[in-house]
């Protein structure tokens, strides 16, 4: 299957289920809300190495936040409920909380929730209180610019992470500009994050390695200055592969946002598009890029 | 199903609406609705004798009472559920100790509005008198939780002792809100009178306009407003709108009373001395 010239692989991408948090973090000014939201996301690309995912999954209006003020959403997934609540405490009480004029809130109503503010207003020692309002409580910790207010539960939801596209093309600056395309179509999708830098990943992994205590190593097989001495998968004229990898809070999402990047990748200079899987082993959903495209009657 | 009572007649003498739960009146008869006992003064009467009943059965949920309302007291008192509408004035202790569901009152109501309540939201659409939300009698703790939002003008002693919920007072309020404030939230838009909560110990106090501060309370800097957005937010889901001054430029916070526990806040607007 072509798309604009650019073929796609018959295959599908595998992905898998997470545990999900979605943080509404506000500010004074956009401009402190994303340096605050942008902070909690750091270090989150991986799961493998960093114990969750996370990103940016767009911008509030002051009419959408629970305070009135601009708004950032961040997206959080992890392997369990314990990692994912060990995270959130981390993430905010060490970046939101110590940002100027920020605040969080629960952005997702679950069944399972986590109590982070409950347990971080033990750093107003003593001087915290809170206010219960609508059901939902939230606790006031006194702070240096006036006070930090957290909810005090978070929800634990089910999502999908493990939503990826490998992008293959001549050229690198070429590839990375559909690759970055790709990424941006990624953010236009609600409930959807690229976690890595730009969403754009340049090292595909794969699982273990010749290493006895390394858990993940380069996928030689997507590597072009290694096209002449491994079993590549690279096609003739390759010179770059850029991965993209999905996390969302359904598999419809992730599916959307698969959809949006494939379309928006589409473009010259890209050779093929693929998508990594393990045979059906990892996960239980499979995301067919060539139903995917049909689906968006491409 | 909808039930309206139309209540007629011009008697003085107050009535004992206690009784007259929506959940229990939308499951009685025609008859038994007439026949239900009611206290008027010091005697019972049926409620045949006070009202007619009118059923509607697209009309939405709930118990709608009309007419001369003025002279029913403790209306909706504990109740547990339903809606109850009243289309007029209601008079003292509407809404007295209820935990759930939902009483909306167009005109106004009378002394001890909300007494004790638990939960649920009460809605005035005019003013409401003295001890709102207040502790009732031989109680040292006022409300428990809730809502109780007021259109108009409050009296004297509004959340006298409220240890939860919420009481938003949209004109001004009487003398002493908020005395003995246990915690809870009470927001007053417009002038609260002399003694603004005197005694309190711990919650929120928020007044538009205060002309003298009591010595108990000690200046504790700018209010950080983020807690009072949220529940601007909320109000306004609500239908009800606090003046936007508020969120624009940082009000001046105290907290108090220090002759008692001290960690209350009061947060005044405008405070003239």
């Amino acid at each position: 299957m072509r798309v604009r010239g650019v073929l796609i692989d018959d295959t599908f991408a595998e992905a898998f289920p997470m545990w999900a948090s979605r943080l509404v973090v506000t500010a004074d000014t956009p401009r402190l809300a994303l340096q605050a939201a942008g902070g909690a996301v750091g270090l989150a690309t991986s799961i493998i190495g960093c114990g969750c995912e996370a990103g940016l999954e767009g911008s509030l209006a002051r009419a959408a936040t629970p305070d009135g003020r601009p708004g950032q959403v961040v997206l959080l997934f992890s392997y369990s409920p314990e990692k994912l609540e060990e995270h959130l405490f981390l993430r905010i009480g060490q970046v939101i909380l110590p940002s100027a004029t920020s605040a969080c809130f629960n952005g997702l109503q679950a069944g399972k929730t986590a109590k982070v503010g409950g347990k971080l207003r033990y750093f107003a020692d003593g001087f915290q209180s809170s206010k219960l309002l609508d059901g939902r409580r939230y606790w006031r910790l006194p702070v240096a610019d006036g006070e930090f207010v957290v909810e005090e539960s978070f929800g634990l939801g089910q999502g999908v992470g493990g939503g990826n596209l490998i992008l293959i093309g001549e050229r690198r600056l070429a590839l990375l500009e559909a690759a970055e395309a790709a990424a941006e179509a990624v953010r236009g999708v609600r409930g959807a994050i690229a976690p890595f830098p730009g969403g754009v990943c340049r090292s595909p992994s794969k699982p273990g390695s010749r290493y006895k205590n390394v858990r993940a190593s380069t996928n030689e097989a997507f590597c072009p200055t290694l096209h002449s001495r491994v079993a590549t998968q690279l096609p003739p004229g390759a010179g770059a592969v850029y991965e993209l990898v999905i996390d969302g809070l359904s598999e419809e999402v992730v599916r959307q946002a698969m959809g949006a990047a494939l379309l928006a990748a589409c473009r010259p200079g890209v050779l093929r598009i693929s998508a990594g899987n393990y045979g059906g082993k990892l996960g239980p959903y499979h995301l067919y890029l060539h139903k995917i495209l049909k689906e968006l009657g491409a | 199903m909808r039930l309206t009572l139309t209540f007629v007649g011009s008697d003085p003498l107050p009535v004992d609406a206690r009784a007259l739960r929506p959940a229990r009146l939308l499951k009685l008869s025609r008859a038994d609705l007439a026949r239900q006992s009611v206290m008027v003064g010091g005697r019972t009467v049926r409620l045949g004798e006070l009202c007619r009943a009118d059923r509607q059965a697209s009309a939405g949920d709930g118990v709608v009472l009309a007419g001369a309302t003025a002279r029913l007291s403790g209306l909706g008192a504990g109740m547990d559920g339903g809606r109850l509408l009243i289309d007029g004035d209601a008079g003292d202790s509407a809404g007295a100790g209820m935990s759930a569901g939902e009483i909306e009152i167009l005109g106004s109501a009378g002394d001890c509005l909300g007494l004790g309540m638990q939960g649920g939201q009460m809605r005035v659409r005019g003013s409401a008198g003295d001890w709102c939300g207040a502790a009732a009698p031989g109680q040292r703790s006022g409300m428990g939780g809730g809502t109780i939002l007021v259109g108009g003008d409050a009296g004297r002693e509004a959340g006298a002792g409220m240890r939860r919920g919420l009481i938003c007072v949209g004109g001004d309020a009487g003398e002493c809100a908020g005395v003995r404030l246990l915690a809870g939230t009470l927001l007053i838009a417009g002038k609260a009178g002399a003694g603004a909560g005197l005694g309190m110990r711990r919650g929120s106090l928020v007044v538009g306009r205060l002309e003298r501060l009591l010595p108990g309370f000690l200046p504790a800097g700018p209010a950080d407003d983020v807690w009072l957005r949220i529940y601007v937010r909320h109000l306004e889901n609500l239908g009800m709108r606090l003046p936007k001054a508020w969120l624009k430029a940082a009000m001046p916070r105290f907290t108090g009373d220090s002759l008692e526990l001290g960690k209350g806040e009061l947060i005044v607007h405008d405070l003239s001395e």
